[in-house]
């Protein structure tokens, strides 16, 4: 009876190990073929911006140039997420990998967006919010929702600093422990 | 349902919580325990220093909650419970609180709305004297629309309302009138030149700043031009430039003080274990002192973190303002013109002893100089040691 009480406790330990997997799966080869996706994508964006150059449309040229623009944007975020996906699986560390497997999924995704011409759907973590997210659990409470998304970096930053180096806050959120000894 | 298909179900429903949660929320709790040694927790000037050890407790809770694909809320709250062995009173506390909404409204109008609660010890460039309350609480409500014309210009627009009140009423009302209020507004158009590298922009702002009762205050309208600019994946450079046109309520009426208006930054992150960020400005700005409605005001500020290993971290925050207040400034009499020299000085270092648990250092220098008898120069030095827990 016993027995029988441990095979499903062990069975149930085994679903839910199943469960998380899904959140902290790393997979290498995976991550490899989004990045050689993202270069073919790449590939076409350039194919499509020398076809617009050729017809000589001033509004295709110009659409064409920022689809290219993003697509190398994509590439570059890719190439680092790989980077430091390599890196975190290097060293063990699973939380640093799942996450650097997340943004290459993103930048993946972006690339074929941009490709494609396809606006993803309007969400507070667009272009405009990244600016000011660099710092997700420790916002800046001085921040001015009017300023250009620059201007807003730059304070987040600064604000960060600040208040980690201050009596008041200490070092805070913006700690990572993706960060490799 | 057997046993066995119930523990399967709880596991995978805890499987899926854990990814709804990784991605469309975050929430972080820290709390921190400190004693350290203040030698002047007044900012008297020198001769009248009060020093003082003290124990505190800082709790901050913040994170972010996604309401849909479109609707998010950031949020920040801090409070602070500090016990000082010679004050009077020996125990205060203190409180940050802020919200901020963020709601794509459609593919073109983004909506951001924020609320910054304050209950804080007086800043560091104000003469409150009353040591028995030298607090006061503040609020500033802000709200932003950006709308998309193309794929390469947009146009912002917002406003915002502030206020403060000191707990001491005759240094907040009375013939002092430090409470005040003070509406913003701000427009500007922003369009991209070069793909993710170069925005240039246009704009004007507004602040008309009112302190109780009849001291009056000041109104300023600035047009400005300015350029963001990421010279690489590291380096963001901004810069605005611009003209203020200002009044300045004195004691012999309204008077003009019209002036360039600068605000410019960098931010750095040469590596992932090390961000610098700096930033200078020059504007008419509030007065924290009775004696005058506005100051001339030029700061610049440094913020440095850097990871020394994968355990040791370290803060360094480095504020300098000069102020100048002209005569016609005063609210009353004739003080004649002052200047101030404001720096204050942070460090912090921390150690990480495992996931959740850390031992932070930190020291904190502020120096307030001033060729006005009526403004109060003081040195403060603060020390701390303390134990930090983040879940």
């Amino acid at each position: 009876m016993k027995k029988r009480h441990y095979s499903r406790g062990l069975f149930a330990c085994v679903v839910a190990l199943a469960a998380s997997i899904q959140v902290y799966a790393v997979d290498m080869a995976a991550a490899s073929g989004a990045l050689a996706d993202v270069s073919v994508s790449s590939s076409q964006a350039s194919a499509a911006l020398a076809a617009a150059a050729s017809s000589g449309d001033v509004e295709a040229i110009a659409v064409a140039r920022q689809r290219s623009a993003d697509v190398e944007s994509a590439v570059a975020e890719a190439r680092d997420a790989h980077a430091a996906m390599e890196h975190a699986v290097a060293a063990g560390n699973e939380d640093a990998a799942a996450a650097a497997a997340e943004d290459l999924a993103a930048a993946q995704e972006k690339a074929s967006n941009a490709v494609s011409g396809n606006v993803p759907e309007p969400t507070p973590q667009g272009a405009e919010q990244a600016a000011v997210d660099t710092e997700p659990g420790l916002p800046n409470i001085y921040d001015v929702p009017w300023q250009s998304d620059g201007l807003r970096s730059l304070y987040q930053g600064l604000f960060s600093a600040t208040w980690s180096a201050s009596a008041q806050g200490g070092a805070g959120f913006s700690e990572r422990d993706a960060t490799p000894e | 349902m057997n046993k066995v298909k119930y523990f399967a179900l709880v596991a995978l429903m805890l499987g899926s919580a854990t990814t709804f949660a990784g991605k469309d929320s975050s929430f972080h709790i820290q709390n921190a325990v400190r004693v350290g040694y203040d030698d002047n927790i007044y900012q008297s000037r020198e001769g009248n220093q009060q020093e003082s050890a003290f124990i505190t407790d800082i709790i901050n809770i913040s994170g972010k909650m996604a309401f849909s694909s479109r609707s998010e809320l950031t949020y920040f709250w801090q409070p602070e419970f500090r016990y000082r062995f010679d004050a009077d009173p020996e125990f205060i506390s203190f409180q940050d609180l802020y919200a901020r909404l963020s709601h794509a409204v459609s593919q073109r109008t983004f909506l951001e709305v924020s609320d910054r609660f304050r209950y804080q010890e007086k800043d560091g460039q104000s003469d409150a004297r009353a040591e028995e309350n030298q607090n006061y609480f503040e609020n500033d409500l802000m709200g932003a629309l950006s709308f998309t014309l193309n794929a390469l210009s947009q146009i912002r627009v917002g406003g915002g309302y502030e206020f403060r009140k000191w707990d001491d009423e005759s240094y907040g009302a009375g013939f002092r009138n430090n409470d005040y209020d003070q509406y913003k507004a701000d427009g500007s158009y922003i369009r991209e030149i070069r793909p993710n590298t170069t925005h240039l922009m246009a704009g004007v702002n507004y602040v008309d700043h009112e302190y109780n009762g009849d001291r009056g205050g000041y109104d300023s309208t600035s047009l400005f031009g300015g350029v963001d600019h990421n010279f690489n994946p590291n380096m963001l450079g901004t810069a605005r430039l611009g003209y203020s046109l200002s009044n300045v309520d004195g004691a012999t009426g309204s008077q003009d003080a019209d002036a360039p208006y600068l605000q410019a930054g960098l931010e750095y992150n040469p590596t992932d274990r090390t961000s610098v960020n700096g930033s200078l400005g020059y504007s008419l700005y509030l007065s924290e002192n009775t004696i005058y409605n506005a100051q001339d005001r030029f700061n610049v500020g440094i913020g440095v973190k850097h990871d020394l290993t994968g355990k040791i971290s370290i803060s360094a925050a480095l504020s300098y303002i000069f102020s100048a207040y002209d005569g016609a400034y005063a609210q009353a009499g004739a003080p004649g013109d002052a200047e101030e020299d404001f720096i204050s000085l942070s460090l912090r270092g921390s150690y990480q002893i495992n996931r959740n648990n850390f031992l932070d250092l930190g020291y904190e220098f502020t120096q307030r100089a001033t060729d006005s008898v009526f403004l109060q120069e003081y040195n403060r030095n603060r020390f701390d040691f303390g134990w930090r827990l983040r879940l």
